[in-house]
């Protein structure tokens, strides 16, 4: 493997420790709900930029198209969280 | 035998190509699609966002009666699945046309795999008199899962037709083209269903 397919190997295992995490963070009762919900959309929003700047190779585009994605990713997340604590 | 697994630098969409020129890897008019389909697939989030703010008991008590082992074994398919895809493009700009190639088959594979677990969880979740008539949970679940599960099948068609152009007597530059194009299709169905998952399975 050269130094490229290491990194995405690594982002790779990264991400399914990200997602065990999620499933541990969201079934265990021993955590409050708020706190919980907020960790699954930051390991979300993780996992989600992961896959676009690493997988996608997003970090090698046009500006324009960068802050594209990293403004989908905040609508996205951030609806997630406004919905749930401003109502 | 060394030589044989090392990458050929003589392909003009390398890496170091594309990070120096500052492109997008891939057809540009998939990425314009890929935007568009995104976009539809957050306005979606949002309506189910709105609906489950407006009776959060219903969709409280209806995501209880998911089963998480399902999105797990599907999450972990489909993040593997994307990682040999990627894996699968780098092959393909060092030339190694064989090692890309099974990297798509074996990402195809588990592609397959996660279709076969959806269907599963479906017909188990039907089984237990859940449909898209039980309540407004259950009816996002199934359109946003069910549209999701098309472009899934979509993108196993896209790469089964990337892997018959994954072949020494087609031009370098084509194959990454082609295999770059079915990657960021393949990659934007893993990045739609990490969303889903937050919604639908784990956030509290």
């Amino acid at each position: 493997m050269n130094k490229v397919q290491k990194r995405t190997t690594f982002v790779w295992l990264l991400m399914l420790v990200a997602t065990a995490i999620s499933f541990f963070t969201s079934h265990d009762h021993q955590i409050g709900a708020d706190i919980a919900y907020i960790s699954i959309c930051a390991l979300s929003y993780f996992k989600c930029r992961m896959v676009i700047i690493e997988f996608m190779e997003v970090n090698h585009a046009p500006l324009g198209w960068k802050l594209f994605f990293e403004a989908w990713m905040i609508a996205v997340i951030g609806e997630i969280i406004l919905f749930r604590f401003s109502i | 035998m060394t030589a044989a697994v090392k990458d050929d630098d003589s392909n003009r969409r390398g890496a170091a190509a594309m990070a120096a020129k500052g492109t997008l890897p891939g057809d540009d008019g998939l990425w314009f699609f890929i935007a568009a389909e995104i976009c539809l697939f957050g306005l979606l989030f949002g309506a189910f966002l709105n609906e489950r703010s407006g009776s959060p008991d219903i969709f409280r008590d209806a995501q209880r009666l998911m089963v998480p082992a399902f999105a797990f074994v599907n999450t972990t398919y489909l993040i593997t699945s994307s990682w040999l895809v990627a894996l699968g493009v780098q092959f393909a700009r060092g030339n190694r046309t064989a090692a890309a190639r099974r990297s798509v088959t074996w990402a195809m594979i588990l592609g397959l795999f996660f279709v076969a677990t959806k269907i599963t969880e479906y017909w188990y979740e039907i089984g237990m008199g859940a449909n898209p008539g039980t309540n407004p949970f259950f009816m996002f679940y199934f359109v946003v899962t069910g549209i999701h599960l098309a472009h899934v099948l979509g993108g196993l068609g896209l790469l089964t037709f990337v892997r018959t152009k994954l072949k020494d007597s087609v031009a370098p530059d084509k194959r990454s083209l082609w295999i770059e194009s079915g990657a960021t299709f393949w990659h934007m169905v893993d990045l739609l269903w990490l969303i889903i998952l937050a919604l639908f399975y784990l956030l509290p």
